[in-house]
């Protein structure tokens, strides 16, 4: 177990060194001139010049990286260039709200799509297995935007239950909070019901049609015990990494949910350093989303190993 | 086919085998309802690619030729937009840019992504490793973060930028499947039996083993594009994409969707179609892949 954990930690260390690698080469290399990508073709070159020399960017590429990182590892993100203000001041509380948002999410989705996943696999190849399966699959495709979309007009538009955009007024309480942030949360939810029920379904058939269910059965126990007590023990296993990489994407992959909804996340703020060519400030906001991805798919690994016994007690090492 | 060079007797029936299963895979396809409706609506969609003037009721790109923001009547259906334009003419010539950008991106990863497999399933060792490290990696940037980081880089989101941009991040997600699989063929004897023989280790990966690997690539390709029609729209949502002069459903949403109140239908036809579009490819994907992994 202490070698299992181990690994997986020497493992994403050396993946969030590549990954802050990737990053760099992404944001400080491939420009080419970054001075000249952030101020545009028409700007004069001694702006240009300046603008190198006071990020940094005139150096040599490895230097750059070494001070870069060096940085990082002293919790020093860069300083946004529109805003003067150190990139970590922004992020901060943007992640907080984001994980706000994959949290209110996470407790509407993981309930849903279970329950779903479990009906359509104690249901299997009847209409209301089909029926799921298929609305699933046709949710997690689409883009969010367009389910936002369509959600934002059924529900604050033509009902008027909701609210237009995730953006409260200050002081406003938790439970108002969680009121405006239902149709994100709900729009989020669309787009994870497939994959989680999906799996919850597979997981469900294969238990179901295993040797010590049919025992279970056999030995005459009520079908909602061996459901309760048998099945759903084996089949949630799976699950619980899937719904651990869903994770990884609520918290990175909000841009689009965040920037239809006006919520002030990670995603927004990515979305605006971008726009506004605040290249530090989107690289920094990049490698933390990474980064929160890399944290929570490590903790999905000891969560699996802790729940699965085989790897628990070693044997599958 | 030339079977002077592999004199194997066995050779012919083989291949007879593989045309059965092949033949016999579309049949189980075409008979899937849900597959048989995605088919009929991508169709729909490419054959108003081709021809947009011929559905149309009126020219989609000019500006005021018709009363402004009218909503949805019998004389158009889809009502109009602020400039003056049919919205259902857009939509219907909207389809053009996302169907030509999707699948060269799909192609460009499922490629790349084939070799890099093909190439660290078969040398493993180092090379595999610090792929595998490098895929991890790449893996844990969502894909629109990555594709925005990348183009405020290179400041540039033309057509081509986004097909590159889309097919390189595709391309580990594919190396991943096809590295799976090759590492389960490496073991078998045709391989052993033509390393024995000398062959080279390239006509070994791609004459030996591709071919016995094509059905994990060809649902990973159906499974991707899906992914890239999402990611494509996505972009132009959010103003990083293509933003043609000619109609795009997603850039149309981009434009109209802070009108949303109470100019509804400039917004919901062209997400309503986005919708059909990706429901569509993503039902076949499905059939597909059922009926390759059965």
């Amino acid at each position: 177990m202490t070698r299992f954990l181990l690994k997986r930690l020497g493992l994403a260390l050396i993946t969030l060194f590549l990954l802050s690698v990737i990053v760099f080469a992404i944001s400080t290399v491939l420009p080419g001139n970054v001075g000249r990508a952030v101020l545009g073709p028409f700007a004069t070159q001694e702006s240009v010049d300046a603008l190198n020399e006071q990020l940094g960017t005139d150096r040599g590429v490895f230097e750059q990286y070494v001070d870069w990182a060096g940085g990082l590892l002293h919790g020093d993100l860069g300083t946004s260039l529109s805003t003067q203000v150190p990139a970590w001041d922004l992020l901060g509380p943007a992640l907080r709200n984001s994980l706000q948002l994959a949290f209110v999410a996470f407790m509407v989705c993981v309930p849903l799509s279970i329950l779903g996943g479990v009906i359509a696999g104690l249901r299997y190849g009847r209409p209301t297995d089909k029926g799921i399966t298929i609305a699933g699959l046709s949710f997690a495709a689409m883009p969010e935007f367009v389910t936002g979309i369509i959600l934002i007009l059924v529900f604050s538009i033509w009902l008027g239950w909701l609210p237009v955009t995730a953006q409260w007024e200050e002081g406003a309480n938790i439970l108002t909070q969680v009121k405006y942030l239902l149709l994100p949360a709900f729009t989020l939810t669309l787009v994870l019901f497939g994959y989680i029920a999906r799996i919850t379904r597979a997981g469900m058939i294969e238990a179901l049609d295993s040797d010590y269910a049919r025992t279970a059965y056999l030995k005459g126990l009520p079908s909602s015990v061996v459901v309760r007590k048998h099945v759903l023990r084996n089949a949630l296993l799976p699950t619980i990494a899937v719904i651990a990489v869903q994770v990884g994407y609520l918290v990175g992959g909000l841009v689009v949910v965040e920037v239809l909804f006006n919520y002030q996340g990670v995603g927004l703020l990515i979305y605006e350093a971008a726009r506004e060519k605040d290249l530090p400030l989107l690289t920094a906001g990049v490698l933390v989303v990474g980064t929160v991805y890399l944290v929570v798919m490590l903790i999905a690994d000891i969560l699996y190993a802790v729940l699965n016994p085989r790897i628990r007690l070693g044997a599958a090492e | 086919m030339s079977t002077v060079a592999s004199p194997a007797p066995g050779a012919a029936p083989v291949r007879s085998e593989a045309r059965t299963a092949r033949s016999e895979r579309l049949r189980l396809l075409l008979r899937t309802p849900t597959v048989m409706f995605g088919v009929i609506v991508i169709l729909f969609w490419v054959f108003c690619a081709i021809f947009p003037g011929l559905v149309a009721p009126y020219n989609p790109i000019f500006d005021n030729q018709l009363p402004t923001s009218q909503s949805p009547s019998w004389d158009y259906f889809f009502g109009t937009d602020t400039n003056g334009r049919d919205v259902f003419s857009r939509v219907l010539a909207g389809s053009r840019n996302i169907l030509l950008i999707a699948p060269a991106a799909t192609l460009l990863g499922t490629v790349l992504g084939t070799i890099i497999g093909l190439v660290t399933g078969y040398y493993r060792g180092v090379v595999d490793d610090v792929t595998s490290r490098l895929v991890d990696a790449v893996l844990s940037l969502p894909l629109i973060v990555t594709a925005i980081l990348i183009v405020t880089a290179v400041g540039n989101s033309s057509r081509w930028v986004v097909v590159v941009i889309i097919g390189l991040i595709f391309a580990p997600v594919v190396s991943r499947t096809v590295r799976a699989a090759v590492l389960s063929e490496t073991e078998l004897d045709y391989v052993q039996a033509a390393r024995l023989r000398g062959e080279r280790s390239h006509y070994i990966m791609f004459s030996e083993i591709l071919p016995n690997v094509l059905s994990p690539v060809v649902v990973e390709f159906t499974v991707r594009l899906g992914y890239a029609i999402f990611a494509v729209a996505s972009l132009t949502f959010i103003g990083f994409g293509v933003q043609p002069p000619s109609p795009d459903w997603a850039a149309q949403i981009n434009q109209y969707w802070t009108l949303i109140d109470p100019y509804w239908w400039m917004t919901l036809f062209p997400a309503l179609a986005i919708a059909s579009l990706v429901v569509s490819v993503n039902l076949v994907a499905d059939g597909i892949r059922e009926v390759y992994e059965r």
